[in-house]
């Protein structure tokens, strides 16, 4: 085995969300249809319960445009749309 | 760039079984990839959560003597692999007096030494159980108990990958490849009572070894 490249690209959390639902993983009981292993259920329910459950593609464009204007790091930008700070000391740490 | 989750490119020999061969080219190789890859931890990469495509498959060659073909992939993993200062929100598993322990649903060896509780903080032992124990915090005055309803916010000190051992005694808990070790400091705190958050930054170690692929 080879590794080519450790790092070809972070993902928001997001983007993982909407990946194995493409797959087929759901919240509801036709779990045992999909193709969905259990360990990548565990995942989806993992992220389920945080901000990426219900953001979608074209927010999160708007966001990161939105953003250009302050020339923030694409890493924070990043933090900031998995995290979804709503008061100050989510956005300190 | 730190994030989370990352997508890591992978290249890999191995061969297809020949019960596949009824399957299109790249059904099998996925489900091959995903047997192979799938929960498990590679050394510095972190923890393979799903096969996110195939990049190319080269070779299907069969090798005398041998009824299946090999084939060389290319292709991307999802890893999780939880970067120093992350701040992570996850439920505690079980706490005694070495520190806490908590679980993320799909990974489970995060671990709050008791040196990185936040100051000061104390160990009650359970009177019923020798080993088990609650954790209280103690700010203006006021405990607060960390038992099993809180979900704490951490942040990742450290990330280790202890090499498989060779041997173990009997009584040692299961091999952890990778552990992440977190502290909670309190900066932020709710005082709802039910919530608490610990923004700490816990070293998160995590011990990742893939030993069957190291190749």
């Amino acid at each position: 085995m080879k590794i080519l490249e450790a790092n070809a690209g972070a993902l928001t959390n997001y983007e993982v969300v909407d990946f194995l639902r493409s797959k087929g993983a759901a919240i509801d009981s036709t779990r045992v249809l999909a193709q969905v292993s259990p360990s990548e259920y565990k995942v989806y329910d993992y992220l389920v319960q945080t901000a990426a459950c219900n953001q979608t593609r074209e927010h999160i464009n708007e966001f990161v445009d939105k953003c250009k204007i302050y020339g923030l790091a694409k890493a924070e930008v990043l933090n900031i749309i998995n995290i979804r700070p709503t008061s100050i000391i989510d956005i300190y740490t | 760039m730190v994030q989370m989750f990352y997508l890591s490119r992978i290249e890999h020999t191995f061969r297809v079984p020949p019960s596949l061969l009824n399957l299109p080219i790249e059904e099998a190789i996925k489900g091959e990839l995903e047997k192979l890859f799938l929960d498990k931890v590679i050394a510095d990469l972190g923890l393979c959560v799903s096969v996110y495509d195939i990049k190319s498959i080269e070779g299907g060659f069969i090798f005398p003597s041998d009824g299946a073909a090999t084939y060389t992939v290319v292709f991307r993993l999802i890893m999780f692999r939880p970067f120093v200062g992350e701040i992570i929100a996850a439920k505690v598993k079980e706490s005694n007096a070495t520190g806490l322990r908590l679980s993320i649903g799909f990974f489970d060896d995060i671990y709050i030494p008791a040196h990185l509780f936040p100051k000061p903080s104390s160990f009650k032992p359970d009177p019923n159980k020798k080993d088990k124990g609650t954790w209280e915090w103690e700010y203006d005055e006021e405990p607060y108990i960390i038992d099993g309803i809180d979900e704490i916010k951490f942040r990742v000190h450290n990330v280790s990958y202890p090499p498989i051992p060779i041997e173990q005694p009997k009584e040692a808990k299961p091999f952890a490849p990778m552990v992440i070790t977190v502290s909670s400091s309190p900066e932020s705190h709710n005082l709802i009572g039910i919530c608490c958050n610990f923004l700490d930054l816990i070293p998160v170690s995590l011990k990742a070894y893939l030993g069957t692929l190291k190749a």
